[in-house]
């Protein structure tokens, strides 16, 4: 059967296609082409982690927070990604990336980078919560390591969550408010959902009115008033940490401010879905949530 | 290839490679997912307001149902059955987000906000996106057939340029590390070239 000049180009296309399609089916599970493949992802795709953003996207819808302020966000995590600051380079970013070409390994778990010795950002890892700490892999000299990989052992953990403790590299840090820590980061029975819940924050019971501080120096990131967060507030320190305060009675800041570590904030209050006054505060590192456990001071 | 009235064209298996190989994150299923819903929103609705699809043709900028032309549609259902993919993947971000809320799995929180992007990025108002074809008809029923098709396709063009353009702008003010929006000016422009036909949506 004699075909025509037109289907002959058209099976040729195809042809190529299916040999291409096979070419990276068998190639992309050995090694030979995955510098070529790392460089052309990093190329199309730059420090962008979509899944990330999106994924972020979808927490966002789920916690109520406003549409367009989110989406604003995503504009910024997808067009307008920076290196080593932004919300979603997730734990394989830039960072990463370098540790991994620097140190020539590829398990995250011995990603340690050293950088310049900023203190007073560290606290001790949280105990009695499944957590504890495991093995610093390279003592630096002088200088602390990016990551103390902990060895949690509790229930998987969701996505864009760590319970690594990472070092921040902030000139000061303050405790936004001293209180007794009434529900930790990590799992927990939902006080009124019921159902085992991801706790993304610490909650701090403070009374009404309690002066919120500044956990770092910074910028207002947002401010946005929510059913489940009440009245809320994130700041952006810079190198990609961001700190979140939730339930407030009153907020003392407009987006876009500079702020200065220590300087209040806000008012603590009980705002949105709680069963008492607190602040709910989350700490973000690259868009991944941090311990804060690790980070701040409460009451015992 | 075609299987009866599907056809798949090298592009879509091409597009269909690159996916498969850049995606380290397995996140393909669920784009794929988000886009199926997406298309059986349209389907559908196309089947609610008295059209019938007759080809469905995978292409690489996506998915696009051609329409029985025996049984034309007005403008008000075309602007209704272009809505109704967008309105699908709105819905499914809506519901995801509360069962990942309630407990239901992490991976939940991706699929919403994919299907809230994958919305949002078809109301575009870009001819062969659902909100270009919203905005044609819209402009058909305002303008008349002749300037609303002018019109359509006037905005489509602009609103392709302003993505290339800012494209460049980013790709320029970032020191050459942000190319995302530029690809996707491109793929625009591209996609424009190739589906330039009505009774279309991907």
């Amino acid at each position: 059967m004699a075909l025509g000049e037109r289907e002959q180009r058209r099976l040729a296309q195809l042809g190529a296609c299916l040999a291409l399609f096979l070419v990276v089916l068998f190639a992309k599970g050995g090694d030979r082409l995955t510098p070529l493949r790392q460089g052309l992802k990093s190329a199309v795709q730059g420090s962008v982690d979509f899944q990330a953003a999106f994924t972020d996207l979808g927490w966002a819808v789920s916690a109520g927070r406003p549409v367009g302020e989110t989406l604003g966000e995503l504009w910024t995590d997808v067009f307008l990604p920076q290196e080593g600051v932004g919300t979603v380079q997730g734990y394989r970013g830039p960072l990463y990336r370098r540790v991994e070409r620097d140190l020539g390994q590829t398990q995250s778990t011995l990603a340690v980078f050293t950088a310049p010795q900023v203190g007073g950002d560290l606290q001790d890892p949280m105990v009695d919560s499944g957590v504890k700490k495991m093995t610093e892999i390279i003592e630096p000299q002088q200088e602390e390591p990016v990551v103390v990989h902990m060895d949690y052992t509790g229930p998987a953990l969701p996505e864009n969550t760590t319970m690594d403790r990472y070092a921040l590299y902030l000139p000061q840090t303050v405790d936004p408010v001293r209180g007794v820590e009434s529900s930790g980061f990590g799992w927990r029975e939902h006080p009124i959902e019921g159902g085992e819940k991801f706790h993304f924050g610490v909650d701090l019971a403070v009374d009404t009115g309690t002066t919120v501080q500044a956990f770092a120096a910074g910028k207002v990131d947002y401010i946005g008033e929510s059913d489940v967060y009440g009245q809320y507030l994130q700041l952006d320190h810079g190198n990609g940490i961001k700190s979140f305060y939730a339930h407030c009675s009153k907020l003392c800041v407009q987006q876009g401010q500079p702020i200065a570590a220590g300087e209040k904030v806000a008012e603590s209050g009980a705002t949105g879905d709680v069963t008492g006054p607190h602040l709910h505060f989350e700490l973000k590192r690259n868009g991944v949530r941090l311990n804060p456990d690790y980070y701040i001071n409460t009451l015992s | 290839m075609s299987f009866g009235p599907v056809e798949i064209t090298g592009g879509a298996v091409f597009l269909s490679a690159l996916l498969y190989y850049f995606d380290d994150a397995g996140s393909v299923p669920y784009v794929l997912i988000g886009c199926l819903l997406h298309e059986l929103g349209h389907i559908g609705a196309i089947y609610a307001f008295g059209g019938r699809v007759c080809r469905v043709r995978l292409s690489c900028v996506g998915a696009a149902l051609t329409l029985d032309e025996s049984r034309p549609m007005s403008a008000g259902g075309m602007i209704a059955v272009a809505l109704a993919g967008p309105g699908a993947n709105l819905a499914v971000a809506w519901v995801t987000a509360n069962l990942a809320h309630f407990g239901w799995g992490p991976r939940l929180y991706f699929f919403a906000g994919l299907n809230l992007g994958l919305a949002l990025f078809n109301l575009l108002p870009v001819y062969w996106l659902d909100g270009g074809v919203i905005l044609e008809n819209v402009l058909l029923l305002l303008l008349g057939e002749t300037w609303g098709s002018w019109g359509a396709t006037l905005l489509s063009e602009v609103m392709v340029g302003l993505l290339m353009g800012g494209g460049l702008l980013l790709l320029w003010s970032s020191g050459g590390h942000s190319f995302t929006l530029l690809i996707v000016g491109l793929w625009m422009a591209w996609g424009v070239r190739q589906e330039r036909k009505r009774n279309k949506w991907g």
